[in-house]
């Protein structure tokens, strides 16, 4: 009956007992599992489920109407595209799924607005099914004619199956009322710990 | 007794076959003892001390121009999604000392702050956010670090959401620090609130401030 370290349970010969082949390989073979559960442990922290996607297409928003942001799953050298938990999917392009639960840390960058006339505010949103969690809303974009670059990101609270939104939401008056910068806006979603 | 260059775990010399079965069993200690260090310094980066804090469960304000209104959640109705507890009890964001942090490293808080005007809007009255992470020293309160968002409001009635965030070390010393939140605005025309769940509190340990040795 051979010994056991208390918590791994790795075997080895007490005092007395035979040293054969089947010791050593019960002792290899815990070790080998120990190591191995610690292995899936790095390679978990060293790949985080997340979703990086950018937004590559022109963005139509109509003022005063609260729009999704559509994502869409190509990459630029500046603007990659990972995804290593599916959470995004080409028939749902304007949402992110979470596969995992965990608490996400979601960042988002929201576009270049072309040269609009009399904007006087845009608000940026992270929605989770469908309630606001976060967002920032500036004001006083009147005139702007060059782009405009905003940045919201929070921890957020994430069960499997949460669906996650980006939402864009504008008032005042001119236009154009189409968001074309190429590269913006970009939505971050990383796991930076499981649910508590 | 030798032992390995590294990890300094042991193996028998020449003279020790007899007693193969004892170097079995430290060896066998040994590496459980190296693994488990292992995962202790995996769990910190893959499960970092966190929490989430939101609320009030009860408006706050109107409130005038005249008014610095601290945000901190104790007393407030505040829920909290927390992994770690500081002394036995729930984090909290607090000017008051010790109450946030559990232990030393790198920090990450943010916030985003809803703030809503009871009626008319100023044109271009402010509305202002402000952390302070601070230290209690044997001299006063170090101030370590300051942070926040401004944004000028437009004469036309809405919601305004702040958000912000930074990044600080936490010493050891833990139990002297405290977070300072501040929320001010310019609206004349009118009161302003935050209202019921119009504070969201986000911190999570992202490092540490030691050297780790990789071996």
């Amino acid at each position: 009956m051979p010994g056991q370290t208390p918590i791994l349970g790795i075997r080895y010969p007490l005092l007395g007992e035979t040293i054969d082949p089947a010791a050593f390989a019960n002792f290899a073979n815990d070790v080998n599992s120990a190591v191995a559960a610690n292995q899936t442990l790095a390679s978990d922290a060293l790949n985080r489920k997340m979703c990086l996607i950018p937004a590559l297409i022109p963005q139509s928003f109509t003022v005063n109407v609260e729009t999704s942001i559509t994502f869409t799953n190509t990459s630029l050298a500046q603007r990659p595209f990972r995804d290593n938990d599916n959470m995004f999917n080409a028939g749902s392009p304007t949402q992110l799924t979470i596969n995992t639960a965990g608490i996400y840390m979601i960042i988002s960058r929201d576009m270049a607005v072309n040269a609009f006339t009399t904007m006087v505010s845009i608000r940026n949103a992270i929605f989770r099914n469908g309630v606001l969690v976060f967002a920032e809303r500036r004001n006083e974009q009147d005139g702007s004619t060059s782009s405009m670059l905003e940045t919201i990101e929070a921890l957020v609270r994430c069960e499997a199956g949460d669906i996650i939104t980006n939402r864009i939401l504008w008032n005042g008056t001119g236009g154009p009322a189409t968001m074309s910068q190429l590269g913006y806006p970009h939505l971050e979603v990383f796991r930076v710990a499981p649910l508590f | 007794m030798n032992f390995t260059d590294v990890l300094r775990l042991p193996c028998p010399s020449d003279g020790d076959y007899a007693a193969l079965s004892v170097y079995m069993q430290r060896l066998a200690e040994e590496i459980e003892a190296k693994i488990l260090a292992q995962r202790a310094l995996i769990s910190d980066e893959t499960n970092p001390p966190t929490a989430i804090w939101i609320g009030p469960n009860i408006a706050i304000g109107p409130f005038s121009t005249a008014s610095i209104v601290e945000l901190s959640t104790p007393g407030q109705g505040f829920g909290v999604f927390t992994n770690y507890t500081v002394n036995g009890n729930l984090p909290q964001v607090s000017a008051t000392k010790g109450l946030t942090f559990n232990e030393a490293g790198v920090w990450h808080f943010g916030f985003c702050i809803t703030s809503v005007a009871s009626g008319a809007v100023t044109n271009d009255s402010n509305r202002l956010f402000r952390v302070q992470i601070a230290k209690g020293t044997s001299g006063g309160t170090q101030q370590i670090e300051l942070f926040g968002r401004h944004i000028n409001a437009e004469a036309t009635i809405a919601t305004d959401f702040l958000t912000g965030q930074a990044v600080f070390n936490v010493d050891t010393e833990t139990a002297k620090y405290g977070i300072n939140t501040v929320f001010t605005h310019t609206n004349a025309a009118s009161n302003v609130s935050i209202p019921v769940n119009g504070v969201y509190y986000w911190a999570t340990r992202i490092g540490s401030t030691d050297s780790i040795e990789v071996l």
